[in-house]
């Protein structure tokens, strides 16, 4: 077999259903790197090593019986965050209080991947609920960064991102929230796509902030990251909020000489951005000039209101998706001889780390009578403000480039005693998330000592296709 | 305008948590801090949008009101903690 932890996603499809190695070898080495690689970075919460096999031979099987043609991801391992359920399997949402449940079915985009022939090897550790941006906040522990051990791999999605970029799978879901997959991706040398708000199905995702809550993938290569993403979008009954829109071939379509009006934000160019992602970023704008494309400065005046808004709308939603964790229905419950009142504020406070806390009393705060207006309201009207702003601007660019986040990796311990330092470092994701357009994240340059830097582009509603075309022109740029 | 240690209690009351002490004062620092930063919000003119519209509201997509499957109860209830007979089992919920 070629060496596993290089291959792409599309090479294993190729590979397994020509029948030059089987599903079964792939799978085999994969659970044996998530051992030996994965687990020094703390990157997976729960291997997935009987099903997986499972899932390989009957692979094998539909090769054999040459029942296997058209599968999209024919034999490809594939890793999911752990907020995504999974049947039987332990679905913690890095949560204590979720330690020992077992979701009864399975997410739509996990259906779809398995559906589309994966092998689900692992669920990846994350920060608990989803709620961090440096995968510390695990009950499990902090996520470690394969390229640099003393680093972040970012958050939430870190585990995710770990493995994808150790080589134990080509692809993985993550969960976008407010870029807790394109700065991952930036921290770790990958892709990260947040697709179009309701273009993948949240059914089985456990609910942060609905109202911008998206299954995302990472991958180490443009044409798998549109191949998985191309299998998991599409309307889905089971979730109200998705979306039914046209669909083109996102793989085939990737390479296009089309030439793109791009624009560059001038307000990112401001105190707190590191000169070494600033100068990435200009560089890939400068060679993207070069190759035809338009580059133009526009505004988006809001943007200063980023993360003050997220940081509001995201805990007011926790606070109110969180009740149902009372230690009655599902999860924990710290019972002892309390009665009702006391059992629920006895569970939550054993089950939920201090960050999820953190987060669920700012949200009973901003949406507490006297504070609402001023807080919850006033930040939905300034997501309706950008939202906007969005439009305007689409009318006169095709793409946006900007960083994905201020700064390169930063070191473990390094933020987690700072909310308003942590929460800062979304400041170039939350846009997007908040608005509902698609954006992903491209490794493109690196600093100095090496750690890597994405450069992120954002498209309209729904063009994701420009997402990967742009991508690959600047893959092919070098 | 600070956050008291109080007004943490009371919060956490709401949202039916037990805080120790230290992080009551913890999050007392940390939520007056945050919501001096979230101030910055009152500079955005968000006039024309309150006159207009209200956020997130494009007019609801419905679907078609039908009798379909879903998870069978006995699923729905392996994950309870306590459950007899179909039921989910609770603590009391008054004195004796």
């Amino acid at each position: 077999m070629p060496d596993y932890q290089q291959l792409t996603a599309v090479e294993i499809v190729s590979l397994v259903s020509q029948g030059e190695v089987s599903a079964v070898e792939i799978t085999r080495e994969a659970l044996q790197l998530a051992e030996a690689e994965g687990e020094p970075l703390n990157a997976f919460i729960t291997l997935c090593k009987d099903r997986a096999l499972e899932q390989a031979v009957a692979i094998d099987k539909r090769v054999r019986d040459d029942m296997a043609d058209g599968l999209p991801l024919l034999g490809v391992p594939v890793s999911i965050k752990d907020n995504l359920c999974y049947r039987d399997y332990p679905t913690t949402c890095g949560s204590h209080i979720l330690e020992d449940y077992n979701p009864p079915y399975d997410a739509t985009a996990v259906s779809r991947l398995i559906k589309a022939g994966a092998v689900i090897i692992g669920k990846t550790n994350m920060d608990e609920f989803a709620m961090g941006s440096s995968s510390e906040t695990s009950y499990f522990g902090v996520v470690k960064n394969p390229l640099d051990q003393s680093l972040t791999a970012g958050g939430s999605s870190g585990g995710s991102a770990a493995v994808v970029a150790q080589g134990i799978v080509p692809v993985a879901l993550g969960s976008e929230t407010g870029g807790s997959v394109r700065q991952p991706a930036s921290f770790c040398g990958l892709y990260g796509l947040k697709p179009t708000y309701g273009s993948v199905s949240r059914y089985g995702l456990v609910a942060y902030c609905s109202s911008t809550d998206v299954v995302s993938p990472f991958a180490r290569d443009v044409y798998d990251l549109a191949l998985i993403f191309d299998v998991i979008c599409g309307e889905d009954n089971n979730d109200a909020t998705s979306i039914s829109f046209d669909r083109v071939d996102y793989v085939k379509d990737a390479e296009s000489n089309r030439k793109y009006r791009i624009g560059m934000v001038k307000e990112h160019y401001v105190e707190g951005l590191d000169p070494q992602v600033e100068s990435v970023v200009r560089e890939a704008a400068s060679k993207l000039e070069r190759d035809g494309h338009t580059i133009v400065e526009i505004s988006l005046p809001s943007g200063k209101y980023a993360v003050a808004m997220h940081y509001i709308i995201a805990p007011a939603e926790a606070s109110t998706n969180l009740a149902r964790y009372d230690g009655v229905r599902y999860g924990l419950r710290e019972a002892g001889d309390r009665e009702l009142d006391e059992m629920y504020a006895a569970t939550r406070e054993a089950g939920f780390g201090r960050e999820v806390k953190r987060r669920i009393m700012l949200g009973t705060y901003v949406l507490a009578s006297g504070y609402y207006d001023r807080y919850y309201v006033k930040a939905m009207e300034v997501r309706e403000l950008m939202r906007r702003e969005f439009e305007e601007v689409f009318k006169e660019v095709d793409l946006l480039i900007s960083p994905t986040a201020p700064t390169p990796a930063f070191k473990l311990g390094e933020k987690t005693h700072d909310p308003l330092a942590m929460y800062l470092s979304d400041i170039y994701t939350i846009p997007a998330s908040q608005t509902g357009v698609p954006a992903l994240s491209v490794p493109f340059g690196q600093a100095e000592d090496g750690r890597p830097i994405g450069v992120q582009f954002t498209a309209p509603w729904l063009d994701e296709l420009s997402l990967f075309r742009i991508a690959h022109r600047l893959d092919h740029l070098g | 305008m600070p956050i008291s240690d109080d007004q943490v209690g009371n919060l956490a009351r709401l949202a039916r948590l037990n805080l120790t002490a230290v992080e009551v004062a913890s999050f007392a620092g940390d939520m007056s801090r945050l919501i001096e930063y979230f101030d910055i919000l009152q500079e955005a003119d968000t006039t024309l949008i309150r006159q207009n519209s209200r956020p997130a509201d494009r007019g609801g997509l419905l679907r078609e009101d039908r009798v379909r499957p879903s998870l069978e109860r006995d699923l729905s209830l392996l994950n309870a903690p306590e459950t007899e007979a179909g039921y989910l089992v609770v603590p009391k919920v008054f004195d004796k």
